[in-house]
C-alpha cells in the first residue's frame, strides 16, 4: 500500500501561498522581540519594586529627564507611524506618489528621532552608574535606539523599492511585513511612556 | 538523481568557491576583532577614570561585535539584504539554486549554503563537537570528584569546568534536534522543498559558529590573574546575576557568546515553525505529521517565546558589567562607584523563566522521536495518535507555569510556592500520556531489535526515573533539603542524558543513512549501547545516593563522608564516556565506511524514506500529495510494510 | 535489500496468546512492584546509620523523611510498569530480524485514557496534598521562648550574631537544643544558601533582602552548615561548624563571645580588586589548592 500519491499536474502548487509564510515569519519575529522588550520593562518594574537599599536614583542634585523631550519624542515616533500607515492606505489605492511621500516622512521622522534621542541620552546628567532608575532608563532608551537603527535600515530598503516602482496595489507585501515591525516601533515607546507614567523616578 | 538537475548543474573554479566562504569569514571576523579591541583599548579606554565603564570589558565586547560583523560580510551574508535594498534584481531560480551549494561539492558545507540538508549535516556535525567538548569536560569533573580533596585543580578551575561543561551541554541539547534532524528531515518529512527561509535558516547557523567559539576561548580569558583573584568562570550555568556580575572576565565571553547562540536558536525556531505551519504539502494534515514533527514543533514554540526572557538577562548582566549599570549590584552606596538598588531575584526570574521551558526544549524532540521509533520498529499504529500530541502540547502550555520550581529556598515569593508545586506536579500526567502512548504501541508489537530502537526503549526506563525524582523536588518540603544538592544533579541527568540523549543517539542512528547514505554500524552501535546504558544508570544512581547524603553541587572539594558514593560515579562515568566515544568512532567510521544504505532501510512510512537516498537538491521530483498517515501499520490495514515510490525511485522493503 | 535474514520472526500472538500475556506481565509487574517495595521498607530505617541520609537533628527532619519515603513508596510501582511493559514486550515478540508481519492495530479506548487519567490525577493529587500539609510545617513561625539569630553569608564564610545578648556573635554557630530557633539570612556580596542537612533547612542568602526560616534542634551534637548556592571561588569551603548545646553551655558560651562586627556595607568588589585577606582559610587540607 502506497501512502503518498503524487498527483502531477497539481505538483508544484502549494496549498499555502508564499505571502502567508512570509507573513508568519515576520508576526513572530516581532513577537519574539516585543517578548524581549517585555523582559525589559519587567525589569525596569521590578528594580522599582524591589529595589534595594535606596538605590533607585543617587539624587546628587541631578535632574531627572525632561518630560516635555520625551513627550515630543515619543510624538515624533508616533507620527512616523501614522505617515507609514498613510503611505500603505496610498499603495492600496493605487496612488504611488502618497506611497513615496509617506514612506519618505516616516523615515525621516525615524532619523531625526533617532538623532534626537541619542543627543537626549547624551545630556542627560546622570551616567549607568546612578542606581537603578538611571540604568533602567538608559538601557530602555538605549534598546530604542537599536530598534530605529534597524528601522531605518527597513525604511530606507522600502523608500528606494518604492521610488523604483517595486510596489503595485496587488503587490506590496514588503510594505506589509515591514509595516508589522514599523508599528511595533512606535509602540514600544508608547509602552515605556506608560511605564515612566505609572512608576515614575520620583514618587 | 533526476537527469534534470544534473544537466544545468554549474561548475566553479576555486576563487569563486572560496570567495565569500567560512575561511573569508574567519579572516574578515579576526580582523574585525583585532581592529574593535585595538581601536577601544588604545583610544577609547586611556586614561579612563576607575569608577567609569570599564574599558577591559568593552574592548572585548566591541571586539566581539566586530568580529561579527566581518565573519557576515565575509561569508557574505549581507548580499542578499543589501540587494533588496538597493531594489536590486530578485534573485531568480539558478542563483537560489547556487546558493543552495548545487555543483559545489564538499565546499558547500564551508559555505553560508542555504539548503535545508547541508545545514542540517553542518549542525550535526557542530552539535557532535559540543557534545564531545562537553562531555571531555564531564570527563574532567568526574575525574576530579573521584576522591575527597582538590585533586587535580584549584576550586576555580574546577568551576570553569562545570559553568562550561553545564552551559555547553544545553546548547548542544538544545540544537540537537531542531538544528540537524529539524532542518533535514522536518522538511522532507512535511513534503516541502526547503524550510520557509532557507537564508535565514543559514543565518543561524552562521551565528552559532562563532557563538561556539567565543564560547570556547572562555578559559584562556583572564589567564593571567592568578587563581586566588578570579579568572575562569565562578557562576554555573545558572549565571546569576550578582555573581556574574563580580567574577572574571570569562564572563563576558560567556554572556555574549550565549547571547548570540540564544538568538541563532530564536530565529532557528521560527524558522521551524512556519515551516511546519505553512510548508505542509497537500494531504499532510495536521493529523498526519508524524510525531517526531509535533515534538520539534513544540520545542520550536518553547524557543522562540522563551528564550527572549535569557536574552534579556545577559544583556543586563552585560550592560552592568561593561557599564556598570546597576541591575544586580545591591551596593548600598558604600562603594567607589555609586550603583546601587540592583535585585538578585531579577536575574533568577529571568534565569529561569526560561530555564525551565528550556529544559523541554530539550525533552519535546525526544518523545516525538521515541513514539516514532517505538511505531515503526513495532511495525504498528501509534496507540494514540491525539493522546500523544495532547500529550506534548500539554508540557508546552504548561512548562511556563512552573518556573519557580527552582527559587523554592530563594525566598521569593514564598507564599506562591504551592501554586507552583502544584502545576509542576501536573506536568508529570501529559508526561504520562506520552508514556501510554509509548507503552501502547510497543506492546504486542512486531518488535525489530535494532540499536535505534534500543535506544528508544532505553529512554523510557531512564526518563521515568528523571521524572520521578522531579516530583521529590517538585514537592517543597523534599525541595527545601534536596535543593542545590547532587540529587538535582542526578535528577537532571537522569532526564537529559537518559531521555534526551538516549533520543538523541536513536534519531543519530536511525536517520544516519538517509543523511549520508549508509548505515550506522550495529556491532558498535550494541557495544555503544551496553556501555552508555550501565554506565549510567550506575554512576547517577551513585550521584542520586551522595545528594540523599547531603553532598552540595558545584564542589571541588567534599567531605570524605561522601567519598564511595563519588568513587563509584566516576567510575561508571567513565563507562559512560568510553561508551559514547564507542558512538564518535562509529559515527567517523560509519560515515566513512560503513555499508551503503537503501532508500527506506527500516521500512518506514514517513515521506523522508520515500525519497531516494542521497536526497536530491529539491528533495521531490514532483511534490508529493499525501493520502494516508506516517503510523498505517497493522494487520488488518496494511499488508505489507513495503513501499512503492510514488515518483520512480527505487522500491524498498 | 541489505537484510536478507533467515526468516526468524515469531508468529503473530493470536487473541488467547495476548490475553496470557497481559496476564503475565502483571504479574511481573506486581511481583517487581512487591520485591523493590518490600526491599525499599525494610532498608529505609537503616539509611541514616548507614549515611545514606544525614542525621535526623532537627523538629521536621522525621517529617520530611517521611514525605521521601512516601513519594518512594509511591514511585516504585510507576518505575516498575514501565520497566515490566517496555522490556516484556521487547523480549517476548522482540527479535533481531527484520519482522516479515505487522503488528495488530490496536487503537487506544477513551475508558482507556480515563482510567490512566484519573488513577495519575489521584497520585498527583495525593501526593500534592500531603506536600502541602508539610509545607504549612516549613512556613511556620514559633512565638515563644524563640532564639533569635542574625545570619550573614559572605565570600566565604558565615556570620552569626544573637540580637536578643547584646549582638555578640561570631562564625561558629551555636544552638540549643529543643529552643526553637529564627533565623534572620542575608548576604553582603553574592547569593549563598544557608543549608543545615541535619537539620533538613535551607534558605538563600540574598544580598540587600533579609530571608528567614525556622527549626528546633533535638539532638545535642556538632553538625555541618554548608552553603548551598555557588558563591565563587571558595564555594566548596564555605562550611562551618554548628554545635548543638544545653541552655547552660549556650550560656556560658555566648558570654564569652566578643560583639559582632557591624555587617559590612553591602558592596561587591569586582573579584579582581579583593584582597586575598577575604578568602578564608579553607576548613580541610589544601594541599592540592596550593599551587594554582
Ligand atoms: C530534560 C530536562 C528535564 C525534564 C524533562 C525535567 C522534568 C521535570 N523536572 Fe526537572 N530539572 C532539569 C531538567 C529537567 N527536568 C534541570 C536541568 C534542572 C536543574 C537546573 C539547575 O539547577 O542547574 C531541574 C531541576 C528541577 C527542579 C528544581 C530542583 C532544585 O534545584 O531545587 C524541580 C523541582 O520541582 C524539577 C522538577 C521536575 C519535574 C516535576 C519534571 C516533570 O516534567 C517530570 C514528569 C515525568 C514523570 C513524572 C515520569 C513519567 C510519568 C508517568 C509514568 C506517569 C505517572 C506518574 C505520576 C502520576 C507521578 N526539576
Ligand atoms: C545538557 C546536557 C548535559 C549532558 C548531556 C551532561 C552529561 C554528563 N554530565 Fe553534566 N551537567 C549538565 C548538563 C549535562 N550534563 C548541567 C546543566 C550541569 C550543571 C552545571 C552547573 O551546576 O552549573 C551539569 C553538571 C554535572 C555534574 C555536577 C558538577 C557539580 O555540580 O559539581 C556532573 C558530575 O558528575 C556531571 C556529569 C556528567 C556526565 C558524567 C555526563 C555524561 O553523560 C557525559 C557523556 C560523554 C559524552 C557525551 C562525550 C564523550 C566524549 C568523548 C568520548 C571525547 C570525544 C571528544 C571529541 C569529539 C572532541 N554533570
Ligand atoms: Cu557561599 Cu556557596
Ligand atoms: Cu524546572
Amino acid at each position: 500500500m502506497s501512502s503518498f500519491a503524487v498527483t502531477p499536474a497539481e505538483g508544484e502548487a502549494h496549498p499555502m501561498s508564499q505571502d502567508r509564510k512570509v507573513k508568519i515569519g515576520m508576526l513572530f519575529y516581532v513577537l519574539a522581540d516585543a517578548a524581549f522588550v517585555v523582559f525589559l520593562l519587567v525589569s525596569y518594574i521590578w528594580e522599582r519594586a524591589y529595589n534595594t537599599g535606596g538605590g533607585w536614583f543617587n539624587f546628587k542634585g541631578m535632574a531627572l529627564p525632561d518630560d516635555a523631550t520625551s513627550n515630543l519624542l515619543l510624538a515624533l515616533i508616533v507620527l512616523s507611524a501614522v505617515a507609514y500607515a498613510v503611505a500603505h492606505m496610498g499603495i492600496r489605492a493605487g496612488n504611488q506618489g502618497v506611497l513615496r511621500v509617506g514612506l519618505a516622512i516616516a523615515l525621516v521622522l525615524v532619523i531625526v528621532t533617532l538623532v534626537w534621542q541619542v543627543r537626549f541620552m547624551g545630556q542627560q546628567q546622570f551616567s549607568t552608574q546612578d542606581g537603578t532608575f538611571a540604568s533602567s532608563w538608559i538601557m530602555l532608551n538605549g534598546y530604542h535606539v537599536y530598534h530605529l537603527a534597524i528601522g531605518i535600515f527597513l525604511g530606507l530598503a522600502l523608500t528606494i523599492r518604492a521610488f523604483a516602482g517595486k510596489y503595485t496595489t496587488e503587490r506590496h507585501l514588503g510594505l506589509v511585513t515591514v509595516g508589522y515591525f514599523w508599528y511595533w516601533m512606535a509602540l514600544m515607546p508608547v509602552l515605556m511612556w506608560l511605564m515612566m507614567l505609572f512608576f515614575p523616578a520620583k514618587l | 538523481m533526476s537527469a534534470a538537475h544534473a544537466a544545468d548543474t554549474p561548475t566553479y573554479n576555486a576563487r569563486q568557491l572560496l570567495v565569500p566562504s567560512y575561511l573569508t569569514g574567519a579572516i574578515l571576523g579576526i580582523v574585525g576583532f583585532l581592529i574593535g579591541h585595538w581601536y577601544v583599548a588604545q583610544y577609547i579606554g586611556v586614561g579612563h577614570d576607575e569608577a567609569g565603564p570599564n574599558f577591559t570589558e568593552q574592548a572585548l565586547v566591541i571586539g566581539y561585535i566586530l568580529a561579527l560583523v566581518g565573519w557576515l560580510i565575509g561569508i557574505g551574508a549581507f548580499k542578499y539584504p543589501i540587494t533588496w535594498l538597493l531594489a536590486r534584481r530578485e534573485p531568480d531560480h539558478e542563483e537560489d539554486l547556487r546558493l543552495a551549494g548545487a555543483g559545489q561539492g564538499w565546499v558547500r558545507y564551508f559555505r553560508f549554503t542555504t539548503d535545508h540538508k547541508v545545514v542540517g549535516i553542518q549542525y550535526l556535525v557542530l552539535v557532535l563537537i559540543m557534545l564531545g567538548l562537553g562531555g571531555l569536560g564531564a570527563f574532567l569533573i568526574r575525574s576530579e570528584l573521584a576522591r575527597p580533596g582538590a585533586l587535580l585543580y584549584p576550586p576555580n578551575t574546577y568551576n570553569t569546568i562545570v559553568t562550561m561543561h553545564g552551559m555547553l551541554m544545553i546548547l548542544a541539547t538544545i540544537t540537537f534536534f531542531i538544528g540537524p534532524f529539524g532542518n533535514f528531515v522536518v522538511p522532507i518529512m512535511i513534503g516541502a522543498r526547503d524550510m520557509a527561509f532557507p537564508r535565514l535558516n543559514a543565518l543561524s547557523f552562521a551565528l552559532l559558529v562563532p557563538a561556539v567559539v567565543i564560547f570556547l576561548s572562555i578559559p584562556w580569558l583572564g589567564l593571567g590573574q592568578s587563581a586566588g583573584t578570579g579568572g575562569g568562570l565562578q557562576t554555573g550555568w545558572t549565571f546569576y546575576g550578582p555573581i556574574a556580575d563580580q567574577t572574571g572576565i570569562g564572563a563576558t565571553a560567556f554572556a555574549f557568546s550565549v547571547l548570540l547562540a540564544g538568538t541563532s536558536s530564536i530565529l532557528g525556531g521560527i524558522n521551524v515553525i512556519v515551516t511546519i505551519v505553512t510548508m505542509r504539502t497537500r494531504g499532510m494534515r495536521w493529523t498526519r505529521l508524524p510525531m517526531t514533527v509535533w515534538g520539534i514543533f513544540g520545542s520550536a514554540l518553547l524557543v522562540a517565546i522563551g528564550t527572549s526572557s535569557f536574552t534579556a538577562d545577559l544583556f543586563l548582566i552585560l550592560l552592568d558589567r561593561v557599564w556598570n549599570t546597576s541591575f544586580f549590584y545591591v551596593a548600598t552606596g558604600g562603594n567607589s562607584v555609586g550603583q546601587g538598588g540592583g535585585n538578585a531575584w531579577l536575574s533568577q526570574n529571568l534565569f529561569w523563566f526560561f530555564g525551565h521551558p528550556e529544559v523541554y526544549v530539550i525533552v519535546l524532540p525526544a518523545f516525538g522521536i521515541v513514539m516514532d521509533l517505538i511505531a515503526i520498529f513495532s511495525r504498528k499504529p501509534l496507540f494514540g495518535y491525539k493522546t500523544g500530541v495532547i500529550g506534548i502540547m500539554g508540557v508546552v502550555v504548561l512548562s511556563f507555569l512552573v518556573w519557580q520550581h527552582h527559587e523554592f529556598v530563594s525566598g521569593w515569593a514564598p507564599e506562591l510556592r504551592f501554586w507552583y508545586m502544584a502545576t509542576t506536579e501536573l506536568i508529570s500526567i501529559p508526561t504520562g500520556l506520552v508514556f501510554l502512548v509509548a507503552l501502547g504501541t510497543i506492546w504486542r508489537g512486531r518488535v525489530w531489535l535494532t540499536v535505534p530502537m534500543a535506544f528508544a526503549i532505553a529512554f523510557l526506563w531512564n526518563f521515568v526515573v528523571g521524572g520521578l525524582t522531579g516530583v521529590f523536588l517538585s514537592d517543597v518540603p523534599a525541595d527545601v533539603q534536596l535543593h542545590g544538592g547532587m540529587f538535582v544533579v542526578s535528577h537532571f541527568h537522569f532526564t537529559i542524558v537518559g531521555g534526551s540523549l538516549m533520543g538523541f543517539f536513536a534519531a543519530v542512528y536511525f536517520w544516519f543513512p538517509k543523511m549520508t547514505g549508509r548505515m550506522m554500524d550495529a556491532r558498535l552501535g550494541w557495544i555503544h549501547f551496553w556501555l552508555a546504558n550501565i554506565g549510567f544508570n550506575i554512576a547517577f544512581l551513585a550521584i542520586m545516593v551522595a545528594g540523599l547524603q547531603g553532598m552540595p553541587r558545584r564542589v571541588a572539594d567534599y567531605d570524605p563522608v561522601f567519598a564511595t558514593p563519588n568513587l563509584i560515579a566516576s567510575i561508571f562515568a567513565y563507562v559512560l564516556i568510553a561508551g559514547v566515544a564507542v558512538f564518535f568512532f562509529n559515527v567517523v567510521y560509519s560515515w566513512v565506511a560503513g555499508e551503503k544504505a537503501a532508500a527506506n532501510p527500516w521500512g518506514a512510512l514517513s515521506l523522508e524514506w520515500q525519497v531516494p537516498t542521497p536526497v536530491p537538491l529539491e528533495n521531490f521530483e514532483q511534490i508529493p500529495v499525501v493520502t494516508t498517515g506516517p503510523y498505517d501499520y497493522g494487520e488488518p490495514a496494511a499488508a505489507t510494510p513495503g513501499i512503492e515510490h510514488a515518483a520512480g525511485g527505487e522500491v524498498a522493503g | 535489500m541489505s537484510d536478507a535474514q533467515p526468516p526468524t520472526t515469531p508468529p503473530a500472538p493470536t487473541v488467547a496468546e495476548a490475553r496470557g500475556s497481559i496476564r503475565r506481565a502483571v504479574l511481573y509487574w506486581a511481583i517487581l512492584t512487591v520485591v523493590l517495595e518490600l526491599a525499599f521498607i525494610l532498608l529505609a530505617p537503616y539509611l541514616t546509620a548507614w549515611q545514606i541520609l544525614p542525621p535526623a537533628a532537627g523538629d521536621r527532619s522525621d517529617e520530611i523523611n517521611t514525605v521521601m519515603w512516601l513519594f518512594s513508596v509511591l514511585s516504585l510501582p510507576v518505575f516498575a510498569m514501565v520497566v515490566v511493559f517496555a522490556l516484556y514486550s521487547a523480549s517476548a515478540w522482540g527479535s533481531r530480524a527484520r519482522p516479515r508481519a505487522q503488528g495488530p492495530a490496536m487503537l487506544v479506548s477513551s475508558r482507556f485514557i480515563g482510567w490512566w487519567l484519573a488513577i495519575s490525577v489521584v497520585l498527583v493529587v495525593f501526593l500534592y496534598v500531603y506536600g502541602l500539609a508539610f509545607l504549612a510545617q516549613v512556613d511556620a513561625r514559633p512565638t515563644s521562648n524563640v532564639l533569635r539569630v542574625s545570619v550573614n553569608g559572605e565570600q566565604w564564610l558565615w556570620n552569626y550574631s544573637y540580637p536578643q545578648y547584646g549582638d555578640v556573635g561570631g562564625s561558629e554557630l551555636w544552638l540549643v537544643v529543643n529552643r526553637p530557633t529564627t533565623f534572620t539570612i542575608t548576604s553582603s556580596d553574592v547569593q549563598h544558601s544557608f543549608w543545615i542537612p541535619a537539620f533538613d533547612i535551607k534558605q538563600d542568602a540574598v544580598p540587600g533582602e533579609p530571608t528567614s526560616i525556622s527549626v528546633t534542634p533535638k539532638q545535642l551534637g556538632d553538625y555541618q552548615v554548608r552553603c548551598a548556592e555557588l558563591c565563587g571561588i571558595y564555594h566548596s569551603y564555605m562550611e562551618t561548624p554548628v554545635h548543638v548545646v544545653t541552655q547552660d553551655v549556650f550560656d556560658a558560651q555566648v558570654a564569652n563571645l566578643p560583639p559582632a562586627a557591624p555587617p559590612a556595607a553591602s558592596s561587591l568588589v569586582p573579584i579582581q580588586l579583593a584582597t586575598s585577606a577575604q578568602a578564608v582559610v579553607p576548613r580541610r587540607d589544601t594541599a592540592g589548592l596550593a599551587e594554582g
